[in-house]
């Protein structure tokens, strides 16, 4: 029979049972196991959890890294829309989603547009006007941060979907995609376009090492699938998850300045809004303060230059051969970035560059527009802010093509 | 290969462990074959890095072993020194020229205003670490102490991959025996559970906090002027956490992965801001060399055995080539001067027959040992000079601040790591524990967390030695 427990000893026999309780918990838990089975233990919690998280991440794929994720719809109906002619409006999406963007624009074409342009998003303004062209004869498919590969990513992508290139293409370059600082794991999401124009061009020519480079990325790429910021990037978007439903919406043609975000018109050319002062006095101070970056801490690295200018050669030959009128645009630095690199070896390294491009579209007979450091009256407030030239550069140094093939823009060699 | 890295975790380390596992339980006739594949493996393991100073490292290793096999035959005693000393000072001449030929270069240059183009070599990984176990083993054979002469022996005793990036400090008595030990050839689950535990710990300490503390670090090392006095603080405790938590996860990972092998090799932390005192300090800190120094430099000058000058002279010496072993800079040899006075001042101390309460001396210590990691981690004496001046509230003017202690993030992660370095079990401790329930939770946990931060992995500190 149990002994009955009166109201005074309840706490003290809750405490015992507590404790008991505890006590035995901690036995089991400090309790030695044979080192087999907590080998075997250890090794299995950690598969399953690691799974649990990787099947989590490739469900929500907030970026498109695997191209699984719930916005996909989303971003292709917003192509779509391009497509049919609406200009829409870019809520800040991942720059992995914009390959993924570029993808859905190829796939609506019916045929390739008789010329693209392809770069970062510094020549994301280059429109259909800069062209003088119909904006159903001009597409833009520039992506922010690309570099080499990415535009062979998305010549991969009309190979892949229409079997042949545009008839021309005008290939906007940066600086950093000659330096080793280039985010290039960006487009691994298009890794499978790039393959199918990497195969193309550098097939002829034997062993490259792209195929390892490739293997390596893709590995990284599933390695994200367990990274903790991915995690994090599709716990934030599973719970932010409304703002994805407001991607890529049409946006009316007289309210496009009214509208806070980059708006992407129907010849994929883009309107960034961007604070700026009349005079042009905050693009000057983020051009110097990017400028006293770059001086102090980017060192010039010529070897990879090189690399990657022989990556472009191998492009635009490839091109060339298959057809396509190719031209290189290089849209100059701010000028008081180029300041603000004084008598730097990175200031040296675009000189380099700059006469190195001059070459390479001499050499391939190419047309070439501008220069990194070729800055003929441009004043800081002919840019909006360290980087981007306002608009007008560009349909300056455009429209010269049209007119006159054998024009180089700006100036015809790189200044001192 | 860096420890933390997936291409060592998820390809190199079960790769090579399931081929000892396979040659011990299928192949148990040939006893050599396990020996040979851990060579093998790290070799691999350090061509990983840059394959073309393989060749120095074999090169080292065939050198030592023949000046070990000359030492080891009977000849007059005369001879024998000549050749230690031919062996040691190829060694030190070795060290000299990849280590510190720059920096004597440099420092010419600043004292004496010449202009010579410092010759920019690329400092060989571990070369401080191997060289110093070789030297040991050539002056153990000298001494006639070395009884292993096996050439695969030898070899992975160097180069054993746990071990030869950043030690500890292994010494042959303590690995030739296991070599040829059957224990070593077969599969001890027991060891494996330990292993595991151990490298899963030392992971996440890397990992999980002294990476996380690192940025800090180098914000407030880049820019020390701008730190108010409680910034300076803030920085100067958290790169004495981020150095010991790299360092101690770096060294139970090495024990770890040995004993996956079933190779024991000696512990390096014993919970050292634990410290009542710096000889404490010492023993608690970078054992492993700290019983080098010992052995092969201190008791060898004359120890305790002459004068109190003269002990205090040796101390300083002991300390001073401790200190530029860490570095070829000033500031490591005016850090080792540091220790190597603070030691001077605690025999004295003693000798006077004073005693200290625990309390103030743990304080007293970490407080001194906090401020030589200054010396330690800043770039140059001006920016040492600078954060020890904010420190001390005698900079004269502070910056506008970098919100350390303002920080939550910092200040709980200062404050996890404290109580790890100051709470958890010391290794000694952790290689004896048998490993539970509540470990696996934990391990699980901890290696779930470090995967997912693996794909920035960063390099260790001590690999810079």
């Amino acid at each position: 029979m149990m002994k009955e427990t009166d109201s005074e000893e309840l706490p003290l026999a809750l405490i015992r049972i507590g404790r008991s309780s505890f006590g035995r918990m901690l036995g089991w838990l400090y309790r030695p196991v044979s080192p087999r089975g907590w080998l075997w233990s250890v090794g299995v919690s950690i598969t399953f959890l690691l799974l649990v998280i990787g099947v989590f991440n490739y469900t929500v794929d907030s970026k498109l890294f695997f191209l699984s994720g719930g916005t996909k719809e989303v971003i292709r109906q917003g192509a779509e829309n391009v497509m049919e002619g609406r200009a829409v409006v870019l809520i800040p999406i991942d720059n992995l989603e914009q390959r993924f963007f570029q993808r859905c624009v190829i796939e609506a074409m019916d045929a390739p547009r008789e010329c693209v342009v392809l770069g970062s998003s510094r020549v994301q303004f280059v429109s259909s006007g800069s062209l003088g062209m119909d904006s159903r004869e001009v597409f833009n498919h520039s992506i922010p941060a690309s570099g080499i590969r990415d535009m062979v990513a998305v010549l991969g992508m009309y190979r892949l979907q229409h079997g042949r290139y545009p008839d021309r293409i005008i290939l906007g370059l940066d600086p950093w995609m000659f330096e080793p600082y280039e985010t290039e794991f960006r487009w691994v999401s298009a890794l499978a376009d790039y393959r199918a124009a990497a195969g193309g061009i550098w097939a002829s020519q034997g062993w490259s090492g792209e195929g390892i480079h490739a293997g390596f990325l893709y590995a990284r790429k599933v390695w994200r699938l367990v990274d903790w910021g991915y995690t994090r990037d599709n716990l934030k978007a599973l719970i932010k998850g409304e703002s994805k439903s407001r991607l890529l919406l049409a946006v009316d043609p007289g309210k496009v300045n009214e509208v806070p975000y980059h708006v992407i018109y129907p010849d994929g050319s883009r309107e960034w809004a961007f604070p700026r002062e009349p005079d042009g006095s905050v693009s000057a101070e983020s051009a110097r303060a990017l400028g006293l970056d770059h001086a102090a801490s980017r060192m010039p690295d010529f070897g990879f230059q090189d690399k990657r200018l022989r990556m472009l050669r191998d492009v635009i030959r490839y091109l060339q051969e298959s057809g396509v009128g190719v031209q290189v645009l290089i849209p100059p630095m701010h000028p008081d970035y180029i300041g603000c690199l004084g008598a730097s070896d990175y200031l040296e390294s675009l000189r380099r560059l700059d006469a190195q491009l001059v070459d390479l579209c001499g050499d391939l007979q190419v047309e070439r527009m501008g220069g990194f450091t070729a800055i003929d009256g441009l004043g800081p407030g002919d840019f909006f802010d360290s980087s981007h030239p306002a608009k007008w550069v560009y349909d300056r140094l455009l429209s010269s093509i049209s007119g006159n093939p054998s024009s180089s823009g700006v100036q015809d060699e790189p200044s001192d | 290969m860096l420890f933390n890295s997936p291409v060592f975790i998820f390809l190199f380390l079960p790769l090579t462990w399931v081929s000892f596992a396979i040659l011990v339980r299928w192949i148990p006739g040939r006893k050599r074959w396990p020996i040979g594949l851990l060579l093998f493996s790290s070799l691999v393991f350090y061509g990983w890095w840059d394959y073309r100073y393989l060749a120095l490292l074999l090169g080292s290793i065939v050198f030592n072993y023949g000046v070990g096999l000359l030492l080891s035959k009977p000849k007059p005693k005369r001879v024998l020194q000549w050749i230690l000393g031919f062996g040691v000072g190829i060694n030190v001449f070795l060290l000299g020229i990849f280590k510190y030929l720059d920096f004597a270069i440099e420092s010419l240059n600043a004292f004496s205003g010449t202009e010579i183009e410092p010759v920019g070599i690329v400092l060989p990984l571990a070369i401080s670490f191997f060289t110093f176990q070789q030297i040991a083993y050539l002056v153990d054979c000298y001494s006639g102490r070395v009884k292993d002469s096996s050439f695969v022996n030898y070899a992975l005793f160097v180069s054993f991959f746990p071990q030869l990036i950043a030690g500890p400090i292994v010494h042959h008595g303590e690995v030739l025996p296991q070599f040829n030990d059957p224990a070593t050839r077969r599969i001890d689950w027991d060891n494996v559970a330990c292993g595991v535990f151990l490298f899963v710990l030392g992971l996440a300490k890397k990992v999980l906090l002294a990476d996380q503390l690192s940025p800090f670090v180098q914000a407030g090392y880049g820019s020390p002027g701008a730190l108010t006095a409680g910034d300076a603080w803030m920085l100067s405790l958290t790169y004495s956490m981020q150095l010991f938590l790299d360092f101690c996860g770096y060294s139970e990972m090495a024990i770890g992965l040995a004993r996956m092998f079933n190779i024991r090799i000696p512990v390096n932390f014993l919970n050292p801001y634990r410290a009542v005192n710096l000889q404490d300090f010492w023993r608690r800190w970078h054992v492993t060399l700290s019983v080098f120094l010992r052995d092969y430099l201190y008791i060898p000058l004359g120890g305790n055995r002459s004068g109190s000058i003269r002990v205090g002279l040796n101390v300083m010496l002991t300390f001073a080539i401790g200190g530029i072993w860490h570095g070829a800079g000033w500031n490591f040899l005016l850090w080792g001067l540091l220790h190597g006075f603070g030691q001077v001042l605690v025999r004295v101390w003693r000798g006077a027959g004073r005693r200290m309460p625990l309390m103030a001396g743990w304080v007293l210590t970490f407080l001194f040992v906090n401020a030589g990691w200054v010396f330690f981690r800043a770039p140059d004496f001006g920016s040492a000079w600078t954060v020890l001046a904010k420190m001390l509230g005698v900079s004269g003017e502070s910056g506008p601040g970098l919100g350390y202690i303002t920080n939550p993030f910092l200040i709980g992660l200062v404050g996890v790591s404290a109580w790890v370095s100051l709470f958890l079990p010391s290794t000694r401790r952790l290689v004896e524990m048998r490993p539970g329930v509540i470990h696996a939770v934990v391990i699980v946990v901890l290696f779930v967390a470090c995967v997912m931060r693996l794909q920035d992995h960063s390099e260790f500190i001590y690999f810079r030695f």
